[in-house]
């Protein structure tokens, strides 16, 4: 008789076996098809960091670079195991590291207390020290942070244009700042799965997303003119004891920025440690009284509209009953002068009035139309829009302290600008310092809009610049600024500080700005007329803190315009046009005006 | 001698059926277990030596970044004249007269502005049937 147990009996083991099969069959499908990402154990993620963008001047020369940089911290929890005593990697960590072993037996003694178990042991960009710090064999318990450092390759120089990165690699000022969206790129991201030893099983891994690189831009800076310029400046400031200073060259057909310095500076890298005077870019974010700069400005309104001619007389007597509160002139004027002879000597008195038969609305319009009480619009963080009053705001006396550079406040780039507009025939560019910025894949991802405005009429710019060559002519206020070679359309301004509403004495700004070639220099072939094209437009301003001997823009400002302008001539390889002022072979009189650069 | 008993229960004849085919399914699932270890076996070594590689063409990119930094870094301007003046080199940009500009045709500009003129008139006519003044440059 079959018992009734055979059954049960031969089926039960079965069914068990089966249970046990199913069950580690389900266990190796767990473990082998469907990895899980979200197991506490093994699963993990991590952010990818993407690398900061290059910033290159003009020729893509990187000025501003990422290189990768470690971060070693350690955790006295997890140092040591059975095979590797905690004293053999304490030796191992400080003979790597380079520290002394003494430091590495504190922090390893550290049981409690914040942040005991992540201590800052060193950075280091070495790829040597990384290799043997992530050696698991000779050391444990460090974490390894990978971070960048950003270096600045220029060291000081272009560091009010380049900015500063701060300690999370944000931009804080500068390009950094203006432009960090784009520099910062985009972080990737890995999720996967980790063996029991931590290390990734590779072909489990669930996401790979790389991370994107940030942009490249390109600046319109020539780092060689930035250098002659930074070079110069210094001079300047030192020779004839300013505080401070700016300079701008800027180039007259497009309104590139090709240099743009500013004194003091500082150091990118340790940008904590500056001072605030330090830290303000002259160039873009001070205000300053432009004084007899303006008066070129003046000079191509009231041309423009027709109030006078570069011929037209006017007397120099101040107390005129025409006009109300005239300014005095500095130095001793002829009884009668034209406004091109007003231009060269710098007649507060003669441009004065100018300014006031133009009238307050004209001359404010004409200002506007300079680009003046406006920010230009350049690519740089922190820009001021200067002080200029609407007309109506006037009182009486600014009606002829306006048009000599008084009651009236600009920026270097605005100044720039403006004659820039005057270089270009009229036509007033939009300043820009970025070239371009592209991403990783080379596609454009930013370009300067070109944006462009009539200042006043071609003729009227032509007629200005030849006013403006008497400047550095015999006569002039600044003879100073002649290149040899070159026609120089420059004006000189000293303008006096004010504090708390009142002029100071023996303060003084003293500018110079030029255009060279001047453009109105012509010469005759074949029965024809030729002239040469303007270039470049160069802004040297130096402020004077205290009472200085040579503190007039003739003196001082003209000078290291001359240094600076005769350099970019030769460099920008710009066709001299008045070669009979060269001498037939290199001399060295030549040389040694020249600064000592590449 | 006790006759041999050859009747199959009816539950054995089934569950021997049964068994091969169950043993069969074993062996197969067991040989596909092998072959699924040897191929992960496979995968994991190629993954492990992808994963070599990537890191070693991350340490060789970073490599090249450093070292394009490094030489950036060596010639710049600042680094270039204390180089020039260590060696006593005192070197600058050329003067006007030293430099020579070539026309689109390959004619040779000197700097006076006079032979730049005639060069540019002549390749004018050679452009056009008629002279121009030189366009305004931009």
């Amino acid at each position: 008789m079959a018992s009734r147990f055979e059954g049960v009996r031969f089926w039960l083991p079965v069914a068990a076996m089966a249970a046990f099969g199913i069950y580690v069959g389900q266990k190796l499908v767990s473990s082998h098809v469907r990895p899980s990402v979200n197991s506490i154990s093994y699963g993990f993620s991590s952010e990818l960091a993407a690398r900061r963008g290059t910033i290159c001047c003009k020729g893509g020369r990187p000025v501003a670079e990422s290189t990768p940089l470690w971060r070693y911290s350690l955790d006295p929890r997890s140092m040591g195991s059975k095979s590797m005593p905690r004293e053999v990697v304490m030796e191992n960590i400080a003979s790597t590291l380079s520290i002394p072993k003494e430091k590495v037996a504190v922090m390893a003694a550290r049981t409690s207390g914040p942040g005991w178990r992540h201590q800052f042991l060193a950075e280091s960009d070495d790829q040597a020290v990384f290799a043997a710090m992530t050696d698991r064999r000779r050391i444990l318990g460090v974490a390894v942070d990978d971070l960048q450092r950003r270096r600045y390759l220029c060291g000081r120089s272009l560091s009010h244009v380049l900015g500063s990165v701060n300690a999370e690699g944000v931009g804080s000022c500068g390009i950094e700042q203006r432009f960090n969206s784009r520099l910062a790129g985009t972080p990737g991201k890995i999720e996967g799965i980790k063996d029991a030893y931590g290390n990734e099983i590779r072909d489990r891994r669930v996401t790979s997303v790389p991370p994107t690189p940030g942009d490249t831009v390109t600046l319109t800076v020539d780092v060689n003119l930035q250098y002659a310029a930074e070079k110069a400046l210094k001079w300047g400031m030192a020779e004839f004891g300013a505080e401070s200073g700016w300079c701008i060259v800027m180039d007259v057909g497009t309104a590139a920025v090709l240099a743009l310095a500013s004194m003091p500076d500082f150091d990118p890298v340790q940008y904590g440690r500056a001072t605030d005077a330090m830290k303000i870019d002259r160039a873009i974010a001070y205000n300053f009284e432009p004084g007899s700069v303006m008066k070129t400005i003046t000079a191509a309104a009231a041309i423009d509209c027709g109030r006078v001619t570069p011929e037209t007389m006017y007397s120099t007597d101040r107390n005129d009953d025409r006009y109300y509160r005239l300014p005095h002139d500095s130095h001793a004027m002829p009884p009668r002068m034209s406004v091109k002879e007003a231009i060269v000597h710098s007649s507060n008195t003669v441009m004065g009035k100018i300014g006031y038969d133009l009238g307050p609305e004209r001359m404010y319009d004409a200002l506007k139309r300079f680009g003046f009480g406006a920010k230009t619009g350049i690519e740089l963080p922190g820009e001021e829009c200067g002080i200029l009053w609407h007309w109506k705001k006037w009182d009486k006396a600014s009606w002829s302290r306006v048009p000599i550079g008084q009651a009236v406040s600009v920026t270097a780039i605005q100044l720039v600008g403006a004659y820039q507009a005057i270089a270009n025939d009229g036509v007033r560019m939009h300043p820009h310092i970025v070239e371009k910025a592209e991403d990783a894949d080379g596609r454009t991802t930013y370009m300067p809009q070109d944006a462009a405005a009539v200042a006043v009429k071609p003729e009227t710019a032509r007629k200005v610049r030849q006013m403006m060559v008497g400047v550095s002519e015999m006569g002039g206020t600044a003879r100073r600024a002649r290149v040899k070679g070159y026609s120089v359309a420059g004006k000189t301004g000293t303008a006096q500080k004010a504090k708390d509403g009142v002029y100071l004495q023996g303060l003084y700004c003293a500018s110079y700005c030029g255009i060279i070639p001047s453009g109105v220099v012509q010469f005759d072939m074949d029965g024809k007329r030729h002239f040469t094209d303007p270039s470049v437009v160069i802004l040297v301003s130096l402020d004077f803190d205290h009472f200085a001997t040579f503190h007039q823009g003739g003196n001082s400002s003209a000078v290291v315009f001359r240094k600076l302008a005769q350099y970019a001539m030769r460099y920008l390889g710009v066709t001299p046009d008045r070669p009979d002022e060269l001498s037939p072979e290199a001399s060295a009189e030549d040389e040694v005006e020249l600064l000592p650069l590449l | 001698m006790r006759r041999k008993n050859r009747k199959v229960s009816a539950n054995t004849a089934a569950a021997g059926e049964h068994a091969a085919w169950i043993g069969g399914l074993v062996v197969l699932a067991g040989i596909m277990a092998i072959v699924n270890v040897l191929a992960n076996t496979t995968c994991n070594q190629l993954m492990a030596s992808i994963d070599k590689k990537e890191k070693a063409l991350a340490k060789l990119k970073v490599q090249c970044q450093n070292e394009n930094t490094r030489l950036a870094s060596l010639y710049t301007p600042d680094k270039l004249s204390i180089e020039l003046s260590r060696r006593g080199m005192a070197m600058n940009v050329m003067q006007p007269r030293q430099l020579i500009k070539m026309s689109r045709s390959g004619r040779p500009y000197s700097v006076s502005q006079a032979d730049i003129a005639r060069a540019r008139a002549v390749d004018e006519r050679a452009a056009t049937s008629s002279y121009r003044a030189p366009a305004r440059r931009r």
